[in-house]
């Protein structure tokens, strides 16, 4: 009675066993392919399939586009290193404060104006249809950057309305 | 007496095997005992829950060594396929949060 019973679960094992093996073997074989691919545009190349005349054309706008993305992100790092030290020192009003944080905003604001002016121009490197999709998902991950952060919020204020 | 059974069946001594077989006591069987034994046979047939015994059908095929072979190599290949797929979406997850990072630092995202 015990030795059927031993040889269904060996049986059970093995299958698993080598089941496990297939899909540990190639779930690294692509991440492995990932890794190799060691570049930024990947993404656009996997889910939108561009050929290699729309990658060029996308390459050339990123290229383009880095060296203000990184311009912008560096203000906002030093307009937030002066706003942390200020406010660690003590020393500033809340007014001075609150003209800080408006400025790291403004800059925060025009980052995402060339975001969006990028991506717009990235959207009609491509075809009409994928420029649409890209546009359509960038856009939202710009706008809705802050949403988890906001809805957070939300949740623990009465609302934006609720005080009295 | 020992050597006399030993030898009981060389063709010589057919006698004696008839004669030790002739001393053995035949017990009388029981009423009805075939239609019992058939009947016994007939219950223990009816206690075995069909579930098990197509699962024990395929327990014995399997153990055969060309559909082991098959089963495991269906298996492997049922696991490449699932890791496969697996595989790509975590490559394209990646990729795209290495995209976002380029384009859309953290601070904004």
């Amino acid at each position: 009675m015990r030795r059927p019973l031993l040889i269904r679960l060996a049986l059970l094992l093995a299958g698993v066993a080598v089941f496990l093996i297939g899909y540990g073997a190639a779930t690294r074989w692509g991440a492995g392919r990932a890794l190799m691919a060691g570049d930024d545009l990947a993404w656009l190349r996997m889910e939108f399939g561009l050929g290699e005349a729309e990658m060029a054309r996308v390459r050339l706008l990123h290229e383009g586009y880095l060296p203000r993305c990184r311009e912008f992100c560096a203000r906002i790092a030093a307009r937030k290193g002066e706003l942390r030290a200020a406010l660690a020192a003590g020393s500033e009003s809340p007014e001075s404060i609150g003209r800080r944080l408006e400025e790291i905003g403004s800059i925060r604001t025009q980052c995402q104006a060339a975001m969006l002016l990028h991506f717009e121009e990235v959207s009609r490197a491509m075809p009409p249809e994928q420029g649409r999709r890209y546009l359509d998902e960038m856009r939202r991950l710009t706008l809705d950057s802050h949403q988890e952060f906001e809805r957070s919020m939300s949740h623990e204020a009465p609302g934006p309305h609720g005080h009295h | 007496m020992k050597h006399a059974i030993k030898d009981a069946g060389k063709p010589g001594d057919l006698g004696l095997g008839a004669l030790l077989r002739e001393s053995i006591p035949d017990p009388p069987l029981p009423a009805r005992f075939r239609e019992s034994v058939w009947r016994r046979i007939r219950v223990a047939e009816a206690e075995t829950p069909p579930s098990t015994a197509w699962l024990d059908r395929w327990v014995e095929r399997l153990l055969l060594p060309r559909f082991a072979i098959a089963g495991l190599a269906m298996l492997l290949a049922a696991g490449v396929l699932a890791g496969g797929i697996a595989g790509a979406d975590d490559a394209k997850s990646h990729a795209r949060e290495r995209y976002l990072a380029s384009v859309a630092p953290g601070a904004l995202r």
